[in-house]
């Protein structure tokens, strides 16, 4: 079924997220590193006064980590607020169901 | 529920669940209160009222077999209100079961699942119980007084002193006044930033607008009202307690009054929730172990009747909650058996009865029965950074005071910085600070990020454990609002997250998984080594019976002497001014009292001069300990009575410690 999500087309993380589970897109936000965390997780960022952890997209896709979040795409999750770094700003498009990124990966690691 | 707005259901389960509580409550009231005691008509109007408008608003929802047992309630109480029934005993039971099958069956009747073939039983067991009151007690004359028209036609009675408190109050979710906490903590974090990018542009000692200084005002009145939004008396956790107190007496044939003082003291709603299941344990364990059966107590010397007592007053930022009774009190001999350590202090053998598992040892069971669970009571307070202590005497009862926070919105934390990143540490777990040591763990270590050159040692503390982290720097100390983040995976020593007043977030560190990590990670160094001022050595040379008062509205300051005169074998309490200290005193008379010269609503001068002219509290030994080292200071705190003067920051513990001996020994 054809679904309305933001997609990055960059070959380093391309994903797909559908609109009705983004928050916001935020550019560059300062991280602050989590100790001890997995390096999945590249830190905290305070989004709009909500602490939200920052997972690294390229490490969800079992690609090479991005190491930076120069965009985090907001997502709900079934535990709160996540965010995941992309390296290029997403656009919209229209994508099959089956491609979509299910945000709620992100809490059962 | 198809058809009715959620926010609808959502009112009507609030209302519900309230009016059932106030329906327990009173019943259980009701039960006590005499047949022609000048509370009776009150307390039978209530019950009354509020079984009648479950039935309306039930009715009203469409919540069918709800209403019809709130309508055989309010026909039972129909007749105790126009005297034709009894309040019996069993009629009080049959009316508190249907109470308590409404509250298990709200969640599911609001849900559309209701149980009706539960909920007609429930009818069922409230006709059986009217018939055989009626039997068991013929009508007794009607007595209404014809000048009250409710009272001979039945109708409702107009709102009493339970709805006229409910005049002009809006029922509000949690959840929003938790969004506008939320958003003014954020607004006052926001004009703090903006107010550091004012004078990053305009220089440091450039003069702010004054609307700036307005907005900071109103942002932090906004914040302080909010705040209070969230604060609910301790009253309504009181009714689970007045039915524990009844239901165990009753089932165990014993006399107990349950006496509470304090009721209006308010708490933040989440520290409330979590001081409720601390009580609830409490007063159970108090009435079904603490309290010897009349034939015993008459035995003693006491009265037959015992009484549990439920106090709360406000102390500072904080409150202090007791649970006291008259009963059989802790045998501490048979804790030290049951622990096979018979040099146990009394101190840690009240000690021992908080640890996990020693509570499930037969032995301890019979020690009065006290000790099972009382882990469960530190546990339910430590979220909130609350802490429980005891007081008990071998025949004469127990006490357990639990002191708690005002609210968890903001927490007093010192801020370390180690690999250039700083931490927020609550205050509550920090034992104290001193200059690093060899032996200590380099906080680095146990975070994964490199040890530089650490100034300062902080001194963490998980119940009885200790251990000493050294850090690159003690920043300072501020109250953070700390929160959860949720879609963070677990991360034991994180204990959430704060956002600083440039906007970075700070993680907050969770002392006893910091503990954890350093005892059974690769940080393998042995515990700081015992030092000439460590309390390992100092203990073996207490001074028994020594009572000092530490009065410092600087909380690190107050923490690390109150550290080094444990350590030292005194007994130790903490206020943060002059007036609070006097309270303090009245209550616990100290040996001495270490004072800070500058604090708010009394400063040090004010508290030593007003020392001196009290008759009772003259004799109390005054340390002063301030900042203000200059020789005219020395001389107006020796002039307002104090015995001594010592210049913070100036003093090794070991002096500080002697200089209170000397003061104490002097007086001796």
């Amino acid at each position: 079924m054809p679904t309305r999500a933001l997609v990055v087309d960059d070959d380093a993380c391309p994903v797909a997220v559908a609109v009705s589970a983004v928050r916001s897109v935020v550019a560059g936000p300062a991280l602050t590193p989590v100790p001890t965390c997995p390096p999945v997780v590249l830190g905290l960022a305070n989004v709009r006064g909500d602490v939200i952890p920052v997972f690294d997209c390229g490490l969800l896709l079992e690609r090479d980590p991005l190491g930076a979040a120069p965009f985090v795409v907001v997502v709900e999750t079934r535990a709160g607020p996540a965010g995941l770094a992309v390296p290029s700003m997403p656009r919209t498009a229209t994508v099959e169901d089956g491609d979509v990124f299910d945000p709620d990966k992100v809490v059962s690691r | 529920m198809s058809g009715i707005p959620q926010e609808l259901i959502d009112l009507f389960t609030d209302e519900a669940a309230t009016r059932l509580a106030r329906l327990s409550e009173q019943l259980v009231r009701l039960e006590t209160t005499a047949a022609d005691g000048p509370d009776r008509a009150e307390v039978v109007d209530s019950v009354f009222r509020d079984a009648h408008t479950l039935k309306g608003s039930a009715g009203m929802m469409g919540f069918r077999a709800f209403a019809q047992v709130a309508h055989r309630m309010e026909d039972l109480l129909q007749g105790v209100r126009d005297r034709t029934r009894e309040p019996t005993p069993q009629l009080t039971d049959a009316l508190l079961a249907a109470v308590d099958g409404l509250r298990r069956h709200l969640p599911s009747v609001v849900a559309g699942e209701s149980d009706e073939a539960a909920l007609a039983q429930l009818e069922m067991q409230l006709l059986a119980a009217g018939e055989a009151a009626a039997e068991a007690a013929p009508p007794a004359p009607a007595t209404a007084d014809p000048a009250d028209p409710a009272a001979t036609s039945g109708a409702v009675p107009a709102a009493g002193r339970p709805a006229a408190a409910e005049e002009g109050v809006a029922r509000v979710p949690l959840a929003r006044i938790d969004a506008m906490v939320r958003l003014t903590g954020e607004a006052a974090a926001a004009h703090s930033r903006l107010v550091h990018a004012l004078h990053d542009r305009l220089g440091d000692t450039a003069e702010l607008p004054t609307e700036v200084h307005s907005l900071g005002t109103m942002i932090r009145e906004l914040e302080a009202r909010t705040t209070q939004a969230r604060t609910v008396p301790l009253a309504t956790v009181l009714e689970p307690l007045r039915r524990t107190v009844r239901d165990i007496a009753k089932e165990q044939s014993k006399a107990v009054r349950l006496d509470v003082e304090g009721e209006e003291v308010e708490l933040d709603r989440g520290v409330l929730d979590r001081l409720s299941d601390a009580l609830i344990h409490l007063v159970r364990n108090a009435v079904d172990h603490g309290i010897e059966p009349p034939v015993d107590r008459v035995q003693a010397g006491k009265k037959a009747q015992a009484v549990v007592k439920v106090s709360a007053r406000q102390r500072g930022r904080g409150v202090e909650v007791s649970v006291s009774d008259d009963g059989r009190g802790i045998d501490l001999d048979r804790v030290r058996t049951a622990s096979n350590e018979p040099g146990l202090s009394d101190e840690e053998a009240v000690e021992r009865l908080f640890q996990p598992g020693f509570s499930t040892a037969g032995a301890v069971t019979s020690v009065s029965g006290r000790g099972v669970g009382l882990d469960v009571v530190r546990a339910a307070l430590a979220p909130v950074r609350g802490r429980v202590d005891v007081r008990t005497v071998k025949g004469k009862g127990t006490t357990f005071v639990l002191d708690v926070p005002l609210t968890v919105a903001a927490v007093s934390s010192i801020i370390v910085r180690c690999d250039g990143r700083q931490y927020a540490i609550t205050l509550a777990a920090v034992d104290g600070m001193r200059p690093p040591e060899p032996d200590d763990t380099p906080l680095g270590a146990v975070l994964g990020v490199p040890v530089l050159h650490p100034t300062a040692t902080v001194v963490l503390r998980d119940g009885e454990r200790r251990r000493a982290f050294s850090v690159d720097e003690v920043v300072a100390r501020r109250d953070t609002v700390v929160k959860a983040v949720g879609a963070l995976p677990a991360v034991p020593i994180v204990a959430g997250a704060s956002i600083d007043a440039d906007g970075r977030v700070l993680v907050v560190l969770d002392a006893g998984a910091l503990l954890d990590a350093a005892e059974h990670g690769a940080f393998d160094e042995p515990l700081a080594a015992p030092t000439v001022e460590d309390p390992v050595e100092q203990a073996e040379d207490p001074a028994p019976g020594r009572r000092a008062l530490v009065v410092d509205d600087d909380a690190v300051a107050g923490q690390v002497l109150s550290s080094m005169l444990t350590r030292a074998g005194y007994e130790v309490r903490t206020a943060a001014n002059g007036l609070e200290a006097l309270d303090v005193l009245r209550d616990w008379p100290a040996d001495v009292a270490l004072v800070d010269v500058t604090m708010p609503v009394m400063d040090g001068l004010t508290l030593t001069r007003t020392l001196r002219s009290d008759p009772v509290l003259r004799g109390t030994a005054v340390l002063m300990l301030t900042s203000l080292g200059s020789e005219a200071d020395r001389r107006r705190g020796m002039d307002a009575g104090a015995d001594g003067y010592i210049v913070k920051g100036a003093y090794t513990e070991a002096a500080l410690v002697e200089r209170v001996a000397g003061l104490l020994g002097r007086d001796a």
